[in-house]
């Protein structure tokens, strides 16, 4: 061994470990990221997440926050690498070496590390996010809306996280070698990291603020466009959220600088709160992310079962097997074919019912959006004839539904589901008119029915139907099916066939959009010259365009305007439908979890070789190993769980308000509380990981300090 | 060899300037053994730290042979480091991923100059600082004491002009702190090593051919060996010591 390089190669291999951990930080990094940018930027999941959707503001919103964990647990990682090393630089420059030398040498290492490790990351991060995705079709789903495409741009994304990895490990290097104390090495102390007195009032503020601050940021959009009538500027309302950012760094830092247990365990818990103190900055910072993750994490984790518990619940709590409604113009099978096809499946077909539909005109506030200094802003303009609804006679509605209404000349009853809700549907109606005649009736509207397979249907007295409804061509009346069957659990494959047989006969002239409205198509061409929601112009708008040959998508499923509602389908078919979303959620919260671990782990094998000189003390001042345990565990845990605790904590508060706000009315319906029990089993699945993850670290932590049991 | 001459340092804490070296001058010819004693706070460390250039005094004097060391600029400072002194440290300071040999032979190393015969000097080192048997071992598996003649051989790898220890038998037993002590003692007679020792131990320091007691930053008193036995040059040293405490009571 002649040259200084063979030095650093001995040392390197001497300390595997230390570059192992660089190296594993850095390639998992970069592949997170590249395995969620290409599956995030892939045009299979983004058909899925409509343009300016809440699933795609919400997919980019833990994006952003996977990659500030990303960036933070490497730049930890380097930061712990170097500090490792940081002794071996005093020794060299101690015995005459050269700034320029040392950096020389760690340069080349750095270099080394980060590109092989970076390169490593993108370039298995596309084939690992296939993997994943191969695994779900192969495990749930395997439909052709599956095939996951992946857009080459993706990686440009990859390239520039890799570029920040390599710039800041340079950057920490050069700064590392330029600071390296040879007194501080030569005198083996450590510079602490001293935060300022914390006032006992911090936590309880820090509370008040985090929950102002959650229902201000939810709160603050609905505020501006409802109540102001005025579209903010994007990211203006999630200033309203600093708040509760402040909060949640008030409550860590009073629960590091003083905790919660006031005077009680002060001399009980002595040793590591103080450590923890004079670690105070860097922790709290550390916390905060690893807050953030955790939250992200799980609001992503909460996704699939909260959307799928209520599903559940609302597809048992349907009044009706089998639903579907059809134009008079269309070819679909009724009762004889229906029973026929039943007979053929083995299903008994326990009542069956049909009723006649008429589409009428209603009136209502047209929604006239308008640039001004201020930016968009919108007016409601009453319009009498705003847009059409499917009207139902109340005999029809009574053979449907067995519910007898008495309704007078001009009463009409909108439908609504059983729970109350009327999320994005206005039962409150002055006029109906024929569309076409342009026969007009004032109505009265009185308290809604709610029968949930007949959602935003509208009831109207057997005369006043028949009148309405004269001279209205075949497209502009419809169809509603109902009946149940035995077993309904037992009749998929009937359920299937029915289904392909009402796709199959179905013309392109009703392969439409939900929400395909002709006399909301009218003004707009009369208007704009074009109407959004029609075939050619869906693409465009960023809506689904309805593929007869796509009917097992989400899309299709969850988009077509004549989509059949079968109990039996849409449960078992439902991970199908929603697989998109589902994978794409749980990655996300793979991805934010892991980051999450990884920073924990660092931060404490930081602390732990921060401390070591304290532990050394107190073995000579006498402590026993279980002393130096406690305390060891002291800090461990509270890295752990104060993030755990907060990050949990807040999001199950900010779901269940989302949960509470987003109904109409407002309020718990029981398929959400279903779905937030769920959630409370995702918390328990990933706490016990979170747990295990907690274990391993604290052996390693009490490995690094020579603390045995 | 090494001369001292109104060196001047003082440390600021917050708005407060404390003063640690206030003037000292002092001279280390060829071939001398001196230890620097001196209460806590009497500026000992903060005299090595500026003879061994690793912070600058305030003002002063420092001159190593025929350099002026506070004109020199970072790379020769590291070149005079590596050439020209030798570092012994109380924590021994030896790299673990690095065995004996290797460690005794890092200052060439670094300095580039590793050829047959510095590795045939790092085995003769070995072989009068009683380690031979050691020298393919990790530092993690043997003594202290022998970590520390591992320090004083890397220490003399490269045939430096002095050798600058701070505490070398701090962290050592008795048995440790005599192998060490008669390490400098053979690096003295046998290559002729001129031996700069900060210690707070008048065992040890009572080898050292002349003691330079400090405090409160200057240069309180320096008693000679001379031809005095070593068990009665401790007692004067003892002696000494108590004589300034009771001066500072």
């Amino acid at each position: 061994m002649k040259h200084f390089s063979e030095v650093y190669g001995l040392m390197r291999r001497r300390n595997k470990k230390q570059y192992a951990l660089l190296v594993g930080c850095c390639f998992f990094s970069v592949l997170l990221i590249t395995a969620y940018v290409c599956m995030m930027r892939a045009p299979t999941v983004l058909n899925v997440l409509p343009e300016g959707g809440d699933s795609r503001k919400q997919v980019m919103m833990i994006f952003i926050l996977a990659v500030i964990g990303c960036a933070v647990f490497t730049t930890y990682a380097s930061g712990l690498f170097l500090r490792q090393k940081s002794r071996e630089t005093g020794v060299f420059l101690a015995l005459g070496a050269s700034r320029a030398q040392v950096r020389g040498e760690l340069y080349r290492e750095l270099g080394v590390i980060s590109l092989s490790s970076c390169a490593a990351g993108a370039i298995l991060g596309g084939p690992l996010a296939w993997i994943l995705w191969q695994v779900f079709r192969l495990c749930v789903v395997d439909t052709e809306e599956m095939r996951l495409v992946f857009d080459p741009d993706a990686y440009m994304f990859s390239l520039a996280f890799s570029a920040f990895v390599i710039v800041m490990m340079f950057l920490l290097g050069s700064r590392s070698v330029k600071r390296t104390n040879i007194i501080d090495i030569v005198q083996e102390s450590h510079k602490s990291e001293p935060i300022r007195d914390v006032p006992r009032w911090y936590g309880p503020a820090g509370i008040g603020l985090l929950a102002l601050g959650g229902f201000l940021g939810y709160m603050s959009s609905s505020f501006f466009v409802v109540v102001l009538h005025w579209y903010p500027p994007e990211g203006l309302t999630a200033v309203f959220y600093v708040p509760a950012l402040v909060g949640l760094y008030m409550i860590l830092l009073h629960t590091v600088v003083n905790g919660w247990n006031g005077k009680r365990k002060l001399y009980r818990d002595l040793i590591a709160t103080s450590q923890m103190r004079f670690q105070g900055r860097q922790t709290v910072r550390n916390m905060l992310v690893m807050t953030l993750l955790i939250a992200g994490a799980y609001f992503g984790s909460f996704y699939a079962p909260t959307m799928g518990m209520g599903a559940m619940i609302g597809y048992d709590t349907r009044p009706v097997d089998y639903v579907y409604n059809f134009r008079a113009d269309q070819d679909i099978p009724l009762e004889d074919e229906v029973r026929a096809l039943a007979e053929e499946y083995g299903v008994t077909i326990t009542d069956f019912a049909a009723a006649p539909m008429i589409r009428l005109a209603v009136d209502g506030d047209d929604h006239i959006e308008e640039e001004g200094p201020m930016g968009t802003t919108w007016r409601k303009e009453y319009e009498e004839v705003m847009n059409s609804d499917l009207f139902l006679s109340a005999s029809g509605y009574e053979a449907l539904t067995g519910e007898h209404v008495e309704l007078a000349p001009g009463e009409l009853r909108g439908v609504v589901d059983v729970e109350g809700s009327k999320l994005g549907f206005d039962p409150d109606k002055r006029f109906v008119t024929n569309y076409l005649t342009w026969e007009r009736l004032p109505v009265t509207s009185l308290e809604p029915l709610r029968f949930d397979s007949l959602f935003a249907r509208y009831v109207m007295n057997d005369e006043d139907f028949a009148a309405l409804g004269a001279g209205l061509p075949e497209e502009w009346r419809e169809t509603q099916v109902c009946f149940n069957v035995e077993d309904c659990e037992k009749t998929y494959d009937f359920a299937k066939a029915l289904f392909n047989e009402i796709v199959d006969r179905s013309t392109m002239d009703v392969a439409q959009f939900d929400g395909w409205d002709p006399v909301i198509r009218d003004r707009d061409i009369a208007k704009k010259g074009f109407y959004f929601l029609d075939r050619e112009n869906c693409a465009e708008a960023g809506f689904t365009v309805i593929d007869y040959e796509q009917r097992d998508s989400s899309a299709f499923r969850l988009d077509w305007q004549y989509m059949p509602q079968f109990r039996v389908l849409d449960k078992q078919d439902f991970v199908k439908t929603m697989a998109v979303f589902l994978i794409l959620f749980v990655f996300v919260a793979v991805v934010c979890f892991s980051a999450v671990f990884v920073i924990a782990y660092t931060r404490c094998m930081t602390i732990a070789l921060t401390n070591r000189q304290v532990y050394d003390d107190l073995r000579r001042l006498g402590a026993s190993n279980a002393y130096l345990r406690r305390s060891v565990r002291g800090q461990v845990k509270r890295i752990f769980l104060v993030p755990a605790l907060a990050g949990t904590g807040l999001i199950y508060a900010f779901y269940t308000m989302i949960m509470y706000f987003n109904g109409s009315p407002v309020g718990i319906t029981p398929s959400e509380a279903a779905g937030l029990l769920a959630a409370i089993g995702v918390i328990a699945a990933v706490s016990a990981l979170m747990y295990a993850v907690y274990r391993l670290t604290l052996v390693q932590v009490c490995r690094a300090l020579d603390i045995r049991r | 060899m090494l001369t001292v001459e109104n060196l001047r340092k003082s440390y600021q804490v917050g708005k407060t300037s404390y003063e640690v070296l206030k003037g000292i001058s002092l001279h280390v010819g060829k071939g001398e053994f001196v230890a620097v004693m001196g209460p806590s706070g009497s500026g000992k460390t903060t005299l090595l730290n500026c003879i061994s250039c690793y912070i600058p005094a305030d003002s002063g004097s420092i001159r190593l042979g025929k350099t002026e060391l506070a004109c020199l600029g970072e790379d020769a400072l590291a070149e005079v480091r590596n050439k020209q002194l030798g570092f012994v440290f109380q924590d021994f300071l030896l790299l673990d991923g690095l065995t004996v040999r290797q460690n005794i032979l890092l200052p060439a190393i670094i300095g580039g100059t590793v050829s047959d015969r510095t590795e045939a000097r790092a085995d003769q080192l070995c072989e009068v600082f009683g380690i031979p048997g050691i020298r393919n071992k990790y530092p993690a598996e043997i003594s202290g004491g022998e970590k520390q003649r591992t320090a004083v051989a890397r220490a003399l790898i490269n045939h430096p002009l002095l050798i600058l220890a701070d505490e070398p038998t701090g962290n050592l037993d008795s048995k440790s702190t005599r192998a060490v002590i008669r390490s400098f003692e053979q690096a003295k007679t046998a290559l002729e090593a001129t031996i700069f020792m900060v210690t707070h131990d008048s065992y040890a320091a009572s080898f050292c051919d002349r003691v330079v007691i400090l405090r409160d930053g200057v240069v309180w008193r320096t008693l000679e060996k001379g031809a005095t036995e070593r068990e009665k040059f401790q007692d004067q040293l003892l002696d000494a010591i108590r004589e300034m405490g009771r001066g500072e009571n």
